[in-house]
């Protein structure tokens, strides 16, 4: 019996030989491994994890990132554990990516779920096998399997950006260096290295692969803050590799640090300041689409030039206006939702949720879109069982169905998007600015300030351009100096700038018009002799980058003649209209239509008929 | 009857005697220019409105001071343009008259800022409005004590008049019916020389602004006064700055000890501030 069993396993092992791996190479290295441990830290294997890793990122560099990344870290995450730690862990590496390929990349929440029978069942695996073989006791391998096995999925998660997409917006709680670090460190080179150190001997080649590792995370370091940027993803193979790419925005510091380290050695932090900014700029103006090398280094420098004059123009939920209009897709209870499918063109509903509380005349283009890998099948929408592609809502709130049916005859697995562009939302922006006359006293003019700012500033956001929560919103700012200061005496100059700020998670398709009516009204007039857009109180047809802020014009204002003869301050909020088009999407992932199965089901059942 | 007509006449004086005697006090006479006083505004307007209605900024003006106050004005200050349309923002007064035995209670006038509402922005509820109300005027306080000065050093007794210590004497005053006031005098006499110290403090609730000397005497004589840490005639008060000391001299011809009187004459800007709150609903 005993024999059957142990000849039953040993077949078993003919085709994982790496299941005996701990064992073995805890026999081989009783020495070094008192602890039980099986891991062999050879020195070869750990430079070639090194090459391989370090190999793939260069690849991915040069290609940019996409799902090739994440797959090689997959393989990455497995021959550390087969060769490296000698199979410890496996079972749990494997579970976890079997988790990760099927499951985890399409709902990541599924992880609270799965995580306790991914842990156990790996742990009994192994815990089993070496104990049926005779290697080891069951609870001692089953520990082992989970504490070595947690090793490579680690290095895994930060290695593709799981960390980054996990904190999404909040990424900024992240120290700079970490976050430096988790965008440009391959850390499976990392492990190889140390690996290599642990492995012992070393030549010439190890030495310099160490040597080179500690330089180059060094110069990533070295990096002085703000060329990184985090972003929010969805953590499939590509998106991950997403994070990791968009994390990357600009060049790598490591290669900043060296151009700086060469070329301006005493004015290393400008230098990599000026370089980064460069970098960041060109990137901008790349992806607008300018390939020109005079019309690329003219935006370069446009760019800068507005970064420069605009500087951050913030801005902060109304406290006047504080109802924001609101679109969310909800998604209907599973049992009405046709996750799987026989029908090839089956109905696919969802509930468009209006929160208008201004009244505003929304106006809404629907459209839906089913994905698989790189074929796209669009769907035809009706609304509230209508064929049509678009409504209006007028009333305070609506929830209204939508149903999207495939175009074409689905087969396999898809993504399945919705569309909402809501045209020409309207959201206000408000600025309160003070306007103090002219004071020849410093000191009598700094207690008027102080008098102001207590009662009409008193928090910083007060100073600030105010809108309500919608999907984007208009921030301005005037004033002398950077037009930061809400207290204005009447005989400065005033600079005037403003920008866009994307709220919500879509996209801000275009700007159709802006207007500073009030600033105009009131007898605000652009400074001609001065620099700044011209177009900078009104205008619009505008296409915006699609970054969370970005500032858009600025000039320089006159002050009315009414304004600069007052005797006491005047108080005003001047308010903005800004009309745009927004785009929310909502993807359902995983939406499977077995039309075929279905077919073949059809043909069998009338094969039988006919018989 | 001519008794009868004697004896009336007699009882109509002592009545109209007696009543003028009950309106001066026991000591026969008040004294206005005395405590601190102020300007009083009593606010009577509209503190919750609703848009597009109109506004109405009532307010009872009472020139409380011992003194006359010119050039009086009342503005509304810091009412946010963009919500409140006013048609007049300020309102020149003119002169007013202080408490005074002919006017025990000082003029009163009344002021009234009229204007509207506009309409709030689309999905405001309600907007609250921090403001002020400015009362600007110029007045003036005089300050007229009799001290007793000693031409020699060590008071040396000669009959005259007596003083609390030594070479120098420390006075202290409660107000002179104005919101500026001398609060302290030092008086330092001998080598035929007086110099008076004065503390001089805004003791109301508004700011005093630029304060002048516009006469200052001793004994019928002219007298130097010069501010300490200003340009000497006038000084300027601030919000952290509230007090002030003034340096005076004169010479003193008498050999020996007598009771004088000083007079010194303050002009000063004032600016008295309420803050006010209107609350605005849709």
């Amino acid at each position: 019996m005993m024999v059957d069993k142990k000849g039953r396993i040993s077949g078993l092992l003919q085709f994982f030989p790496f299941l005996l791996a701990p064992t073995d190479a805890m026999d081989d290295h009783e020495e070094e491994s008192s602890s039980g441990s099986g891991a062999d830290f050879g020195g070869n294997k750990g430079l070639i994890l090194f090459i391989l890793a370090t190999l793939f990122f260069i690849i991915a560099q040069i290609i940019g990132f996409n799902s090739f990344y994440v797959y090689a870290s997959f393989l990455l995450m497995i021959y550390t554990s087969v060769f490296i730690l000698g199979g410890n862990g496996l079972f749990f590496v494997i579970a976890f990516s079997i988790w990760y390929i099927f499951s985890g990349a399409y709902d990541f929440g599924t992880l609270k779920v799965w995580v306790l029978p991914i842990v156990l069942s790996s742990a009994a695996a192994h815990g089993v096998i070496t104990s049926i073989s005779g290697k080891g006791k069951f609870i001692p391998q089953a520990e082992q399997e989970i504490l070595w096995g947690l090793l490579p999925i680690t290095i895994f998660i930060l290695d593709v950006g799981l960390v980054n997409w996990v904190l999404g917006d909040n990424n900024y709680v992240l120290p700079e260096v970490v976050r430096l670090i988790l965008a440009w460190v391959p850390f499976w080179s990392y492990v190889g290295i140390a690996f290599m150190i642990k492995g012992g001997e070393r030549g010439f080649l190890k030495t310099g692969a160490i040597v080179l590792s500690v330089i180059y995370v060094a110069g990533v370091i070295l990096l002085v803050p703000g060329t990184v940027e985090g972003s929010t993803f969805i953590p499939s193979a590509e998106e991950l590799a997403q994070v990791k790419q968009q994390s990357q925005q600009g060049v790598n510091p490591f290669l900043i640090n060296v151009k700086c380290a060469f070329s301006e050695p005493t004015n290393m932090p400008v230098c990599v300041k000026r370089k980064s900014n460069d970098a960041r700029y060109k990137k901008i103006c790349q992806e607008s689409g300018i390939t020109d090398k005079a019309q690329l280094e003219a935006c370069i420098l446009e760019e800068e030039r507005k970064e420069k004059e605009v500087g951050s123009v913030q801005g902060v939920a109304s406290t006047i206006v504080t109802e924001a209009t609101e679109v969310d897709f909800k998604e209907v209870d599973e049992e009405d939702f046709p996750r799987r499918s026989f029908q090839p063109r089956d109905i696919y509903p969802i509930i468009l949720d209006v929160e208008n509380p201004r009244r505003e005349e929304l106006r809404m283009g629907i459209g839906c879109i089913f994905k698989k890998g790189k074929e796209n099948i669009s769907g035809e929408v009706s609304i509230e069982g209508k064929k049509e592609d678009n409504f209006i809502v007028l009333e305070t709130g609506k929830k209204t169905t939508i149903e999207c049916t495939p175009s074409q005859d689905l087969d396999g697995t898809y993504d399945l998007e919705y569309s909402a562009a809501l045209l020409g939302v309207n959201t206000p922006s408000y600025l309160k600015r003070a306007f103090i006359p002219e004071i020849e006293s410093y000191q009598a003019q700094q207690d008027l300030k102080k008098e102001i700012e207590s009662i009409e500033f008193p928090r910083n956001r007060d100073a600030l351009s105010q809108a309500p929560e919608d999907f984007a919103r208009l921030n301005f700012k005037f004033g002398s100096g950077t037009g930061s200061n809400p207290i204005i005496s009447v005989d400065e100059d005033v600079r005037f700038s403003w920008g866009v700020e994307n709220l919500a998670r879509g996209k801000i398709l275009r700007i159709n018009g802006y207007s500073f009516d009030s600033l105009v009204e009131r007898g605000f007039n652009i400074d001609a002799s001065k620099v700044g857009d011209s177009d900078c109180l009104q205008g619009g047809n505008l296409l915006v980058p699609a970054s969370k802020i970005t500032a858009l014009k600025s000039c320089w204002l006159q002050i009315p003649a009414d304004l600069k003869g007052i005797e006491d301050y005047r108080v005003q909020t001047f308010a903005a209209s800004f009309n745009y088009d927004y785009e929310m999407t909502h993807t359902i992932r995983n939406i499977r239509v077995e039309a075929s199965s279905q077919q073949s089901q059809q043909v069998q059942t009338e094969g039988v008929l006919v018989s | 009857m001519k008794k009868y007509l004697s004896s009336l006449a007699v009882i109509f004086l002592a009545v109209f005697l007696l009543s003028c005697q009950s309106e001066t006090g026991s000591s026969g006479e008040v004294n206005y220019k005395a405590g601190v006083k102020e300007v009083n505004l009593e606010f009577f307007g509209d503190k919750i409105v609703y848009q597009e209605r109109p506004l109405n900024l009532f307010m009872r003006l009472n020139n409380n001071l011992a003194y006359n106050a010119d050039e009086v004005k009342v503005s509304v200050v810091g009412l946010d343009e963009a919500y409140v349309e006013l048609s007049n923002r300020e309102e020149v007064i003119g002169s007013m008259e202080g408490q005074s035995v002919f006017n025990p209670e000082g003029e009163i006038r009344n002021v009234e800022f009229s204007g509207g509402i506009k309409r709030l922005p689309l999905g405001a509820s309600e907007i609250r409005q921090n403001y002020f109300i400015y009362v600007d005027y110029f007045s003036k306080m005089d300050f007229n004590p009799t001290i007793c000065i000693s031409p020699v050093l060590y008071g040396i007794e000669d009959g005259g008049c007596k003083r609390s210590d030594g070479r120098s004497q420390r006075l202290s005053y409660s107000g002179q019916g104005a919101p500026l006031a001398v609060t302290e005098m030092e008086v330092i006499s001998g080598n035929n020389l007086v110099e008076l110290r004065l503390k001089l403090r805004n003791q109301g609730k508004g700011e005093v602004k630029d304060v002048i000397i516009s006469q200052a005497g001793i004994g019928g004589k002219e007298m130097k006064c010069q501010f300490r840490n200003s340009d000497g005639e006038s000084f300027t008060f601030t919000k952290d700055l509230r007090e002030a000391e003034l340096i005076c001299e004169a010479l003193v011809g008498r050999p020996s000890t007598y009771e004088t009187p000083v007079y010194i004459e303050f002009l000063y800007k004032y600016r008295l501030k309420l803050k006010q709150q209107l609350e605005i609903r849709r």
